[in-house]
């Protein structure tokens, strides 16, 4: 328990840090959020052109298909608030030896690695899909009851587990490779994947999906204990079976990758 | 010997590195284009036509987008604003170099060796979709589109550099990337083909660069337009790089008046 509140302390000095740096540069702020905004509507644009043109994407109506890109974009956006800025240093730490400095210090690596830097401009790009998804969540007439809201939850969790340990194994690649460009972009263009329905994925790549790399349920079945819908049995025990897999994972191969870290670089 | 080992362990180790780097390169391109293939072949099992795209067109639009993305798009703009914030630009104002012209040089040459790359990964692209893809080039639409893509390629760098150049004005100019980047995949047909927009839309975004970059080659690769707007495409193409061309020149001028040599 003493350990956890340590834990919870450093890193609420690190998003303190984090804002600071991050307020100092409003503009900069304002101007990512307005990207950010353009990306999220861009998709809204693209649902909104197949749908105008009398087609339909998997078996989803036009509603549903919003709040599924909303709860999309509200797992994407989260990941971004915490992964994205440590994510994208992973090259400082291994390629060019930064990591030094992070084992001389008594915390937990893997920890201070994956959450050291928080995204202020990311956390406000919650915004919109956040808008959207109450909005949909009005317009389908979907009861909160605290049944599902909790079950939502839980699976959300087990979403955001699955998002950040398979993009912190894609990144450790670099203990083996030292020299990939934007190596972070490698799970995130995965990750894209998912802003459609997955029924659009048939036979193989849906195979790949579910069991290689495990992203397939991740937005469809947080959607479904949100509204109601029957969830196979066999889907719930996937999607929290990816989640512990996937974290287990992350921690061996971080271990095996301090194994071959060679410091200078 | 012993050193000599070392020399070809390095080299081994290095054409590894390139090798994984070519194979992320061939992932990070093809991975979109197969998620677009397997959107519109479901959005395509309920209807034959959208915006008079069938779906074969739709993958070859897909295709051939991200093949012009891969040869006109420039990323100078990180450069360019970290010359001016380290103090790099230095070697550029003492000497009788143009920058502009020597960063347009250096994109153009960084392109060439792009190709080498990018080439073989598309065709490997379009024979794994092969079925999908139509190939209808003429003398006419590959003359035009040469053209359009190397007016595009200078269109894109221009933008870029005035972008780059918002570094002598602001600390931080990384959002305006990601706003450009966002505000182009609208306006140029990155994202989707520009005649499913509203006519309203498609009417303004014709008068803007951005089209020409992705929609406009499209269109004169399917033969959608006539000679004509071929013809008026590439002049208004051309416009809009001498207006951007002077917004470079003017920018430049008030930017170096501010800049004080260490950095800003």
């Amino acid at each position: 328990m003493k350990i956890l509140i340590r834990y919870i302390k450093l890193y609420l000095h690190f998003v303190s840090n984090c804002i600071t740096r991050e307020l100092l540069f409003r503009t900069h702020l304002i101007l990512s959020f307005c990207a950010r905004l353009m990306l999220f509507g861009l998709y809204i644009m693209m649902y909104d052109v197949i749908y105008k043109n009398a087609a339909s994407i998997g078996s989803l109506n036009y509603d549903q298909a919003l709040l599924y890109l909303s709860i999309f974009f509200l797992v994407d956006t989260i990941g971004f608030t915490f992964f994205i800025k440590n994510f994208s240093t992973f090259p400082e730490y291994i390629s060019e030896g930064k990591l030094d400095i992070v084992l001389t210090k008594p915390v937990d690596s893997q920890f201070f690695v994956s959450v050291r830097y928080f995204s202020l401009t990311s956390l406000f790009s919650m915004l919109p899909p956040l808008g959207l998804f109450i909005r949909q969540v009005d317009r389908l007439h979907i009861a909160l009851d605290p049944y599902h809201v909790f079950l939502f939850g839980l699976f959300l969790v087990c979403t955001l587990i699955v998002y950040y340990a398979i993009w912190f194994i894609t990144n450790l690649i670099l203990f083996w490779v030292n020299r990939i460009d934007a190596l972070h972009e490698f799970f995130v263009t995965i990750w894209r994947f998912m802003q459609f329905p997955p029924d659009i994925f048939q036979n193989v790549i849906r195979l790949f999906f579910l069991f290689i790399v495990p992203i397939l349920l991740t937005i469809e079945v947080p959607m479904q204990a949100l509204t109601g819908s029957t969830i196979k049995i066999s889907h719930i025990f996937l999607l929290v079976g990816a989640s512990v897999l996937s974290l287990l994972i992350s921690r061996i191969l971080w271990k095996m990758g301090l194994r071959r870290y060679q410091s200078t670089g | 010997m012993n050193k000599f080992k070392a020399y070809i362990k390095i080299g081994v180790i290095d054409a590894l590195e390139m090798r994984f780097q070519l194979v992320y390169w061939l992932y990070v391109n093809m991975a979109p284009i197969v998620l677009m293939a397997y959107l519109w072949s479901n959005v395509y099992s309920k209807k034959d036509l959208i915006g008079g795209f069938s779906l074969n067109m739709m993958v070859t639009y897909y295709i051939l987008t991200r093949l012009f993305n891969r040869i006109v798009s420039t990323y100078s703009e990180e450069r360019i604003a970290k010359d001016i914030k380290d103090g790099q630009l230095n070697q550029f104002i003492t000497r009788p170099i143009s920058y502009l012209a020597f960063k347009f040089g250096e994109r153009i040459g960084i392109r060439i060796i792009n190709l080498a790359i990018v080439i073989p990964i598309y065709a490997i692209m379009i024979l794994f979709l092969k079925k999908y893809f139509i190939w209808q080039m003429s003398l006419l639409n590959f003359t035009i589109i040469s053209v359009n893509l190397f007016l595009s390629l200078t269109s894109f760098f221009l933008l870029a550099f005035i972008i780059g150049l918002m570094a002598f004005f602001m600390i931080e100019t990384h959002s305006l990337n990601g706003l450009k980047e966002q505000v182009t995949g609208l306006m140029s047909g990155y994202i989707f083909p520009l005649s499913l927009l509203p006519p309203e839309l498609q009417h303004i975004f014709k008068y803007l660069p951005f089209a020409y970059y992705y929609d406009f080659p499209m269109q004169v690769y399917f033969n959608r337009i006539s000679v004509h707007e071929m013809l008026l495409g590439l002049i208004i193409q051309s416009i809009w790089i001498i207006i951007l061309y002077i917004i470079c020149k003017l920018m430049w001028k008030k930017g170096t008046k501010n800049y004080e040599a260490t950095g800003i």
